[in-house]
């Protein structure tokens, strides 16, 4: 067991380089390297996360798994997610991120191997929460590489570069994934099994190159570190016996906050609609509103991709025409969220309509969870404890999505109609659904949150 | 791994990629159904909100066998559901039509009676027939598809 933590230590400290212009050199050329390839695999790295979403639907209709037990694998990696953010974020703080992150992906790229094997409820179940906790390897480590390689004042410009990653991979796998899997001409129709083989053999490459081009922190290198190199940047506190108590003491207090409850229940509520239309709406499009595999991933796509500037316009937004007030804009991020839900539910069938509706509502449901997830919990908490505020919220919202999966399978299930074709040795089986009761608890809970949100209307930052 | 090895790779993967399959009935249906449906019997199943069940069943010459009318006669020998109560006994009406048979039959399950299951066993009746298309409409859904007795599951797609 030691020679594993042995492994995943952080690094000692390399003799310093006394060369300027080689300390200058190599920073340049791993700080290009670095954020290159933590946007590139992260991007990767989710299609292993996403993948089950795509071939739910030929899973369900080969009738190995009822849609119950589909939402009940699907909510397990949520919960192990869950978990994993919370332990994995620790962990990130005291690894050689190169070699912690690539074993996250590997694990996960193997777990999804197994995904493609397996037709036994509880053992998908098991690998797929395992999958989540190993997913949480990622954003942890990606961030302690930002913070060890790039300066206060530059961070914020490769954080969005990061965050791009996200797109990369939901492209990947609304797109590619759906290429492999749907029927031709649109798709190469494909077994279900390689929407796990795929995904599993990217992670595999993104591994690789993850151990071959991240790096531990600069002084492993020898370098100095970056606050150094940029003349930028207050020195990082490490937490001593005395003030860990202190901060610890500190953390719990945000429990204390009642506003933190009411954004801790608003963020849950909103993830359940932004699970469910991630997890499930590319099968009620099939189900329901007739789209093929292709098409209905492809919509899908549109609603995280247009996420990208929800996030960018929210911040803007609540900064620059309400000096910094969140609740404004909120309620704004949270109509533009909720009215296209109306419209993409009961709203017209036709397909332009579906699509600027999903468009518009990633829109609004990005910016209003970059303000419940992030900007406006921890305008409320103290900015000490920050990242405790944020843990406590991330807990919650991937809590209320892992729940949601299960309940939508559920929900979904309930209404099953099998009509089943005795055929000489084979017994072909078509299965029916009604997506009534599940759309009302996911719309009912963007009404939920919206109302949460607004009810802090008046709530204040503090310093 | 050198350059070349690479480029040798990849022109061994795109050959893999572009050699040709032997055209498979099943997974390719859809080059084949245009040429063969006009001879396909249909089978239309439509479960509305009030809970009546009505189904129609049109049988093309090629696939009758004698006597076939009075088998249709009896629903039992087409479909049977799996109900949470029971449906009133379905009625049947057969009738001739140019050269082929139409059925039609009703079954009245009630409004809180969920449909489970419907068991088509119209195959194990006809075992001539050899193709149906298939057209069911939910109160939440529509799927039209053909189930083939060469093929393990339904066929989606048909153009």
């Amino acid at each position: 067991m030691s020679a594993i933590f042995k492994f995943f230590a952080a690094g000692p400290d390399a003799p310093p380089i006394q060369d300027a212009a080689d300390v200058d050199r190599l920073f340049r050329y791993h700080r290009r390297n670095i954020i290159f390839i933590i946007t590139l695999c992260y991007g990767l790295g989710y299609v292993c996360r996403l993948a089950f979403n795509v071939v739910k639907k030929p899973i369900m209709d080969a009738g190995i798994f009822t849609p119950e037990e589909v939402g009940f694998i699907g909510s397990m990696l949520l919960y192990g997610y869950a978990a994993g953010k919370f332990s994995n974020g620790f962990l990130a703080d005291y690894t050689n991120v190169k070699r912690f992150f690539a074993a996250g992906i590997l694990m996960s790229a193997l777990l999804n191997f197994g995904m493609s094997l397996s037709t036994v409820v509880g053992i998908s179940a098991v690998l797929w929460m395992f999958n989540g906790w190993f997913q949480g390897f990622g954003a942890p480590s990606a961030v302690v590489a930002l913070a060890s390689w790039f300066s206060n004042h530059e961070r914020g410009r490769y954080y969005g570069i990061w965050s791009t990653a996200h797109s990369i991979g939901e492209g990947l796998t609304y797109l590619g994934i759906a290429f492999l899997i749907a029927l031709p001409p649109k798709g190469l129709g494909l077994p279900w099994q390689w929407g796990f083989w795929t995904p599993a053999a990217i992670c595999v490459l993104a591994a690789f190159l993850l151990y071959r081009y991240l790096q531990d922190r600069p002084q492993t290198l020898g370098l100095p570190s970056i606050a150094e190199w940029k003349h930028d940047g207050q020195t990082v506190v490490r937490p001593t016996s005395h003030n860990a108590a202190k901060i610890w003491r500190d953390q719990l207090k945000v429990l204390a906050i009642p506003s933190m409850w009411l954004i801790a229940m608003a963020s849950s509520t909103m993830y359940i609609t932004r699970y469910a239309i991630n997890s499930w709406g590319n099968v009620y499009l099939q189900e329901i509103r007739g789209f093929d595999l292709f098409d209905a991933n492809l919509f899908i796509f549109l609603n995280t991709a247009a996420g990208i500037l929800g996030c960018v316009a929210f911040g803007y937004m609540s900064d620059k025409l309400f000096d910094a007030r969140r609740p404004p804009t909120n309620l704004i991020f949270g109509l533009l969220e909720l009215i296209p839900l109306f419209i993409i539910f009961y709203g017209p069938t036709n397909s332009i309509v579906l699509a600027v509706a999903l468009v518009v509502y990633g829109f609004g449901l990005s910016g209003i969870l970059a303000s419940l997830g992030g900007l406006f919990a921890i305008d409320i908490a103290p900015k000490r404890v920050a990242g405790a505020a944020m843990g406590f919220i991330g807990i919650f919202s991937y809590l209320g999505a892992g729940m949601q999966d299960y309940i939508s399978g559920k929900l979904i299930y309930d209404s099953e109609i099998r009509v089943v074709f005795s055929v000489g040795e084979y017994s072909p089986t078509v299965y029916f659904y009604d997506y009534t009761v599940p759309i009302v608890f996911w719309v009912g809970a963007s009404v939920i949150s919206m109302v949460l949100a607004t009810s802090l209307w008046r709530a204040k930052s503090r310093d | 791994m050198t350059k070349r090895h690479l480029v040798l790779l990849c022109c061994i993967a795109l050959s893999a990629c572009t050699e040709e399959d032997a055209v498979d009935y099943c997974r390719d249906h859809y080059l084949l159904h245009a040429g063969h449906q006009d001879g396909l019997g249909m089978l239309t199943v439509t479960m509305a909100d009030s809970g009546i069940l009505s189904t129609e069943l049109t049988l093309p010459a090629s696939s009758l066998i004698d006597g076939i009318d009075e088998l249709l006669e009896d629903p039992q020998l087409v479909y049977t559901l799996q109900t949470s109560s029971d449906c009133t006994a379905a009625t049947s009406t057969v009738r001739r039509l140019d050269s082929t048979v139409v059925a039609t039959y009703e079954s009245r399950c009630g409004i809180d009676n969920k449909i489970g299951q419907m068991d088509v066993v119209l195959f194990d009746t006809l075992t001539t027939l050899e193709e149906l298309e298939v057209n069911i409409v939910t109160p939440a859904t529509q799927k039209h598809f053909a189930i083939s007795r060469q093929c393990e599951s339904a066929i989606f797609r048909l153009d």
